[in-house]
């Protein structure tokens, strides 16, 4: 069995008001959870549950092959929504973070011509309650006891550190198995600090004919004439590396355009479809939901003649928000 | 030791086929060697001895043996394909002329029967490009893939989640087969291999854990068809080896159980419980020799073994080096590699 961590919900608050002690600080507690409600979480019986010293969830994060440089390469099936987070543990012990089954495990190839692991050596524990736990890494090496069932913070496989380093890291993906869809990892890792907000790069409408029209970013607003029309919003988005703290990954976004909402969805989950990983909810492969510049391609929105009022809010899972607006003019 | 080893060489343990060794092959020392005469042999060599793969030309052109190790490369007798680590660039080379092409798709190189793959780094999607580097098609499989099974007009692949997912040769979806939708009552899906045959209209496939089952698929008005099913004592939980004939009659599989031997016409499969393919084999490969027969490479914790297989019972098996790791037919010859010399054996008998 392993634990999923869940957001605070009401009624799992209600059973903590026995006291006037804690029915004060739940008052606070709640005020707190309004203006932030996923940065508190509490640990429910037992899904997975992960810990780190240091987290980097990059769950619906463009994953771009350098071609040659640090240029987004133009090819189908180079770039791609990564499903995970890097977690870095001290020590050089890999452990399981539930009670689970080794379901696979895949091992260096003994022999020529096999198919190659491209991703390196990795491990899938099969959890009690459907959820896929894999753990991979350039540098994971899997436990070779041959154990098959493995209770929680056994060890399940080591990482090869560089020399004079006391960490090294791995990365952690969860799958559901029933419900066939990646999870957010972050819903698994425990003490997820993040206080930086994510960074709004860049965002475009572009045209059916595939002409972009900047609407602006944090470094640049910009007020534009555009053509009326039918337009996707491109948003590169990020939440940036903190050297000290986790990165809890972008979670949520939302742009409104002349105080209506035309666009709410959540990275938390990407599905498994014949397309391929359906990410935010839309059926395509993830590698066709980010373009060559590694700006996230959402939803098609008309835009009406008249003059406007865009606002685009971005949030990552820790509940920092990071928002823009900008006015434009469509002809 | 090294006496036994070239005794049973020789004379191997058991043999209804008869193996008749013939000069091995030289590997040089290092380095991207040009081509050579090798030694002992009447061929053209080339060897890349640094990253562990060579391939050994007849003078007519046809391969009887080219092998890769590492897993950032891949050789047939046309094409090396190789992928720079450092600067995570993909080339595609020529094998006879060493020119050298950069492809803009980054990834692992995988060939399987003369057809070009790159597994993306997540192990997640496939791209398959042709002999000129242009991109064919690309898949994502949404889960990581944890088998294989290339023929000519289709690629099957074997996903985590317990599904396969069956492309055509021009990236169309040909099915997703996906064995839990038969009733069979394994707790955890999961795909540990799978075997395409030569036409493509039959699937084996070993699947699940608690409990685990071969199975055998047949495509019937273009669905699949259970067709075989058999419940394992034994599990393994990692990638095995599985494959058809060259004529598609029979498939070989190894469980934990030993090697199924399946016979696609009387629809029926049996266990060859020979000790070497017990559960202390730790790795097994599997090739189809000529229309019926296969040869096998098996490493278990101590020693290494090659062999024949033929209508389910071994023809021949004998021990090979330590260092054995790769194996390969051409017409009536078995050549094995170590990292030194491909020895050669002429297959005799019928």
């Amino acid at each position: 069995m392993i634990t999923r961590v869940k957001k605070l919900n009401n009624a799992t608050a209600r059973t903590w008001l026995h006291s006037s002690t804690v029915r004060i600080c739940a008052v606070f507690a709640t005020i707190i959870i309004l203006l932030n409600p996923a940065r508190f979480v509490v640990a429910q019986e037992t899904p997975l549950l992960a810990s780190a010293l240091r987290t980097s969830v990059t769950f619906g994060s463009p994953v771009f092959m350098a071609d040659g440089g640090d240029t987004f390469s133009t090819s189908a099936g180079t770039r791609y929504l990564d499903k995970g987070a890097t977690l870095s543990i001290p020590g050089q012990n890999v452990r399981a973070d539930g009670e689970g089954l080794v379901l696979f495990i895949k091992r260096e190839s003994h022999f020529a011509g096999d198919m190659p692991s491209a991703a390196g050596n990795f491990i899938a524990l099969a959890h009690m309650d459907g959820f896929i736990s894999v753990f991979s890494g350039k540098h994971f090496i899997p436990d070779s006891t041959g154990k098959t069932r493995i209770g929680r913070d056994e060890v399940i496989g080591t990482v090869i550190g560089d020399p004079g380093t006391d960490t090294v890291s791995y990365i952690f993906q969860v799958y559901d198995g029933a419900g066939r869809v990646w999870v957010n990892p972050a819903f698994f890792i425990s003490g997820l600090e993040d206080r930086t907000a994510p960074k709004i790069e860049e965002l475009v409408f572009i045209g059916k004919n595939k002409a972009e029209f900047s609407i602006g970013s944090e470094k640049r607003g910009a007020a534009q004439h555009i053509a009326q029309g039918t337009y996707s919003i491109a948003a590169r988005v990020f939440d940036p590396e903190n050297k000290v703290m986790s990165t809890s990954g972008v979670f949520s976004f939302k742009a409104i355009l002349d105080g209506k909402i035309i666009l709410e969805r959540k990275l938390d989950s990407a599905r498994s479809t014949n397309n391929g990983l359906a990410f935010l909810g839309m059926e395509a492969p993830s590698s066709g939901l980010i373009d060559s510049k590694g700006r996230i391609i959402l939803s098609e929105y008309f835009v009406p003649r008249g003059a406007h009022t865009l606002e685009f809010v971005a949030v990552d899972f820790s509940g920092n928000i990071a928002n823009f607006m900008s006015r434009f003019t469509a002809d | 030791m090294a006496i036994i080893y070239i005794v049973l060489a020789v004379y191997p343990l058991h043999q209804s086929m008869w193996l008749e060794p013939i000069s091995p092959i030289l590997i040089p020392d290092a380095g991207f060697s040009s081509s050579e005469q090798p030694k002992g042999g009447n061929g053209v060599l080339r060897a890349f001895a640094n990253a562990r793969a060579f391939g050994y030309y007849l003078d007519s052109g046809y391969v009887t043996f080219m092998s890769a190790m590492r897993p950032a490369l891949a050789i047939d007798e046309n094409h090396i394909m190789e992928m720079d680590e450092q600067s995570d660039t993909m080339f595609l080379r020529d094998a006879v002329g060493l020119s050298r092409m950069k492809i803009p798709i980054t990834g692992y190189p995988y060939i399987a029967e003369k057809r070009l793959f790159i597994l993306r780094q997540d192990q997640q999607a496939s791209t398959e490009i042709d002999r000129e580097g242009r991109l064919l098609w690309s898949r994502e499989f949404g889960t990581p893939i944890t088998s294989s099974s290339i023929s000519g007009n289709i690629s099957a692949w074997g996903l985590l989640d317990g599904s396969i997912k069956i492309i055509g040769n021009k990236g169309s979806s040909v099915g997703e087969l996906r064995p839990a939708d038969y009733t069979i009552d394994s707790k955890y899906p999961c795909i540990y291999s799978v075997a395409t045959s030569p036409n493509g209209e039959c699937i084996a496939t070993l699947y699940g854990l608690e409990d685990q089952y071969f199975l055998v698929f047949t495509k019937k008005s273009g669905t699949y068809e259970l067709v075989y099913k058999k419940k394992l004592a034994e599990s393994v939980i990692t990638s095995e080896t599985a494959a058809f004939s060259g004529d598609g009659s029979c498939a070989i599989a190894r469980t934990a159980d030993g090697l199924v031997y399946y016979d696609v016409q009387k629809k029926a499969g049996k266990i060859i419980q020979n000790r070497y393919f017990g559960g202390d084999t730790v790795a097994l490969k599997i090739l189809p020799l000529g229309t019926d027969a296969f040869v096998f490479l098996l490493a278990n914790r101590q020693e290494r073994f090659a062999g024949i297989l033929k209508r389910g019972a071994i023809e021949a098996l004998f021990p090979v080096g330590q260092d054995a790791a790769g194996i390969a037919t051409y017409a009536d010859i078995l050549a094995i590699s170590n990292s030194s010399s491909i020895s050669r054996y002429r297959i005799k008998g019928k």
